[in-house]
C-alpha cells in the first residue's frame, strides 16, 4: 500500500512538474486527474482545459458546431481512446488578451489496464513567432531581391519608353510650330499642344518611378511636402481611377518645405494612398472620398491621409505601427511599421485615429524656416523630373 | 534652305528620334545630318563642318561616350549635347569629363535643344572670331 501511494505521489509530482498542461482521461473520456499548469490555466479563463470531473467528448461536442479545433480534437481523442491510432496532435491559435497565443496538443493512450489517454498541452507561440519572423524576413529578402530586379528593369523600361516619347515630342513640337508658321486651321493647334503635354507628363512619370525604383541612400535635402504629396497622388492617378476613389486635395498654399529624403517621404505618402484605398474596397463606389491635406501648425509640417472606408477595430490603432502586426486577411504588417520608420527618421511623429467612418493617418514633420516661403536653389525634390521646368537636361548645363 | 546655316549632325541608332530631331533642326533653320551610328559620323567628319552634335549615349558597336572618347582623341573639339534615354548620375558625370557641354534626358524638350544649340554655336563662333571668353568649366 505504502509503495502504491508512493508511486502515486512520484507520478503526481512528476506532472506537476511539466510545465505543459496535461490532463489524463479515462476511457469514457472523463477527465480524471490534471496537473498544475492545467489548473492554472484553467483558473486563467482558459476554454480549453475541463476540470477533473468533465466528459471532454461532450464537452468538446458541445463546441465541435463553432469551433473546427475542437472538433479535430474531438476526432482524435476518439481514435487514441478507440484504438485507431497510437497518437494524435494538433496545433491551434487561442486569441487571449495578450494577442494570439498558438498551441500543441497531444494523445496519447494511457497505457494501464483500464485503458484512457494523456493529454498534453504545449504554448508554441515562441516557436511560431520567430516562424513568423523568420517568413517576413525571407519575404523582406525577397522584396529586396524584387526592388533590385525592377531597379534594373526600370532602367531598361525608361530606355524603351523615352525613346519613343522623344520622337512623339519632338515631332509635335514641330509641328505646333509649322501650324503656327502657316496659320492653319485653329483646330490643330491644341492638339499639338495636347500631344507635347502628354508627352512631357509620361517622360516626368518615368522618371518618377524609375527614382522610386532604384536603390538610393537616404539624401536629406530641403523639399517641398506639397510637391512630394502631388508627386505620388500623380503616381496613384490610376489606383484612384480603378478603384472610383474621389480626390480631395487640401493643400497648404505656396511650398511646403521640410527637410528631408524626397524618395523616402513618396514612399511614405504612396504607402499611406494604397492603405487608404484598400481600406475604401466595401465602401460605395460613390461615396469612396480620400481626403490628402497639408498644413502648418506651430512650425510643424502637417499632413493627413483621410478615408472614408472600414476603420480598425478598437484597440487595434495601438498596436497598427508595431511590425508583422496586420489587419489585413492577406497582409504581412510592415507597411505602417515602415512608414514609421520613414517618419522617424525624419524627425517625425505618425498617428491614426479610425473609426466607424473610416481613418485618419497623421504625419507631423519640422518645417524649414517656420513652414513658409520658397525653396533655396539645390532644395528641389532631389529625385530628378519632379521639377517644374519642362526639361530635366539642363541641371547640367556647362 | 540657306546654305551659310549651320550645320548640325545627329547620332542616334533610333530612326524616328533622327527623324524627329531633323525636323525640330529644319523647323529651327539649321542645316542637319543625322547617323544612325557613331562610325558612320565619324566617316563623315573629315568631308563636313558640323557645328554641333547632338549625341545619343547608347549605341550597338561604339557607345555615345566612346565617340566623345575618339573625338577626343582625333582632337575634334565640336560642341557637343549628350541626349540619353538611361540617365546615370555617374554617365553624366564622364559625358561632361569629356567634354561634353550640355546633356539632356529624353525625352528632351525641343525648345530647349534648340536653345541649347544655338547658344553653343553663336559661342564657338564668337570665340573663333576672339570677341568671346570661352564658356565657364563645367562642373
Amino acid at each position: 500500500m505504502s509503495d502504491g501511494r508512493a508511486a502515486f505521489d512520484i507520478s503526481s509530482a512528476v506532472l506537476n512538474s511539466l510545465v505543459e498542461e496535461v490532463a489524463i482521461i479515462d476511457r469514457a473520456g472523463v477527465v480524471t486527474q490534471v496537473n498544475e499548469a492545467w489548473t492554472r490555466c484553467a483558473g486563467q479563463g482558459c476554454a480549453d482545459c475541463f476540470p477533473v470531473g468533465t466528459d471532454l467528448l461532450s464537452a468538446l461536442e458541445a463546441n465541435a458546431a463553432r469551433d473546427p479545433d475542437a472538433a479535430a480534437v474531438l476526432a482524435g481523442v476518439q481514435q487514441v481512446l478507440q484504438g485507431e491510432v497510437d497518437s494524435f496532435e494538433h496545433e491551434y491559435v487561442r486569441v487571449q488578451e495578450d494577442g494570439p497565443r498558438w498551441f500543441n496538443e497531444r494523445v496519447a493512450p494511457l497505457r494501464t489496464e483500464g485503458g484512457g489517454a494523456v493529454i498534453a498541452r504545449f504554448d508554441i507561440t515562441d516557436r511560431k513567432r520567430a516562424e513568423q519572423e523568420r517568413e517576413a524576413h525571407r519575404y523582406e529578402l525577397g522584396r529586396a531581391v524584387r526592388a533590385a530586379t525592377l531597379g534594373q528593369l526600370s532602367g531598361a523600361l525608361a530606355h524603351e519608353l523615352n525613346q519613343p516619347l522623344t520622337a512623339i515630342l519632338a515631332n509635335a513640337q514641330v509641328g505646333a510650330a509649322a501650324v503656327e508658321r502657316s496659320g492653319a486651321s485653329a483646330d490643330i493647334a491644341p492638339i499639338f499642344a495636347d500631344i507635347v503635354a502628354d508627352a512631357r507628363r509620361a517622360g516626368h512619370v518615368i522618371q518618377r518611378l524609375r527614382s522610386l525604383l532604384q536603390r538610393h541612400e537616404p539624401k536629406f535635402d530641403v523639399v517641398d511636402l506639397n510637391r512630394i504629396a502631388d508627386d505620388a497622388l500623380s503616381l496613384s492617378r490610376s489606383e484612384l481611377l480603378v478603384r472610383n476613389v474621389r480626390l480631395m486635395k487640401q493643400f497648404a498654399p505656396g511650398v511646403l518645405p521640410v527637410y528631408g529624403d524626397a524618395i523616402e517621404l513618396q514612399h511614405l505618402l504612396l504607402n499611406l494612398i494604397v492603405n487608404a484605398c484598400e481600406a475604401m474596397a466595401a465602401t460605395a463606389r460613390a461615396e469612396r472620398t480620400l481626403r490628402v491635406a497639408t498644413s502648418t501648425r506651430a512650425e510643424r509640417a502637417r499632413l493627413v491621409i483621410e478615408d472614408n472606408g472600414t476603420g480598425i477595430e478598437t484597440g487595434a490603432s495601438d498596436k497598427i505601427f508595431e511590425p508583422f502586426y496586420t489587419t489585413k486577411k492577406n497582409g504581412l504588417g510592415l507597411g505602417l511599421s515602415i512608414c514609421r520608420s520613414i517618419v522617424t527618421l525624419h524627425g517625425g511623429e505618425i498617428a491614426l485615429a479610425s473609426g466607424a467612418a473610416g481613418t485618419t493617418v497623421t504625419v507631423e514633420l519640422p518645417t524649414v524656416g517656420g513652414g513658409r516661403g520658397t525653396l533655396p536653389a539645390s532644395g528641389a525634390p532631389s529625385s530628378e523630373g519632379t521639377g517644374p521646368a519642362a526639361d530635366r537636361g539642363n541641371a547640367a548645363r556647362g | 534652305m540657306n546654305d551659310d546655316a549651320p550645320l548640325v549632325a545627329v547620332v542616334d541608332d533610333e530612326e524616328s528620334i533622327r527623324r524627329a530631331l531633323l525636323r525640330l533642326l529644319a523647323s529651327a533653320h539649321y542645316r542637319a545630318e543625322a547617323f544612325d551610328s557613331a562610325a558612320g559620323f565619324l566617316e563623315t567628319l573629315s568631308k563636313r563642318t558640323f557645328e554641333c552634335l547632338i549625341l545619343d549615349l547608347q549605341m550597338p558597336a561604339m557607345t555615345g561616350l566612346e565617340l566623345q572618347q575618339r573625338l577626343h582623341e582625333l582632337h575634334v573639339h565640336l560642341p557637343i549635347i549628350v541626349i540619353t534615354a538611361y540617365d546615370e548620375p555617374e554617365t553624366r558625370a564622364r559625358c561632361l569629363a569629356l567634354g561634353a557641354e550640355r546633356y539632356f534626358c529624353k525625352p528632351v524638350d525641343g525648345h530647349s535643344l534648340i536653345e541649347s544649340v544655338q547658344e553653343l554655336i553663336e559661342s564657338r563662333r564668337g570665340r573663333d572670331r576672339g570677341d568671346v571668353a570661352p564658356p565657364a568649366p563645367l562642373v
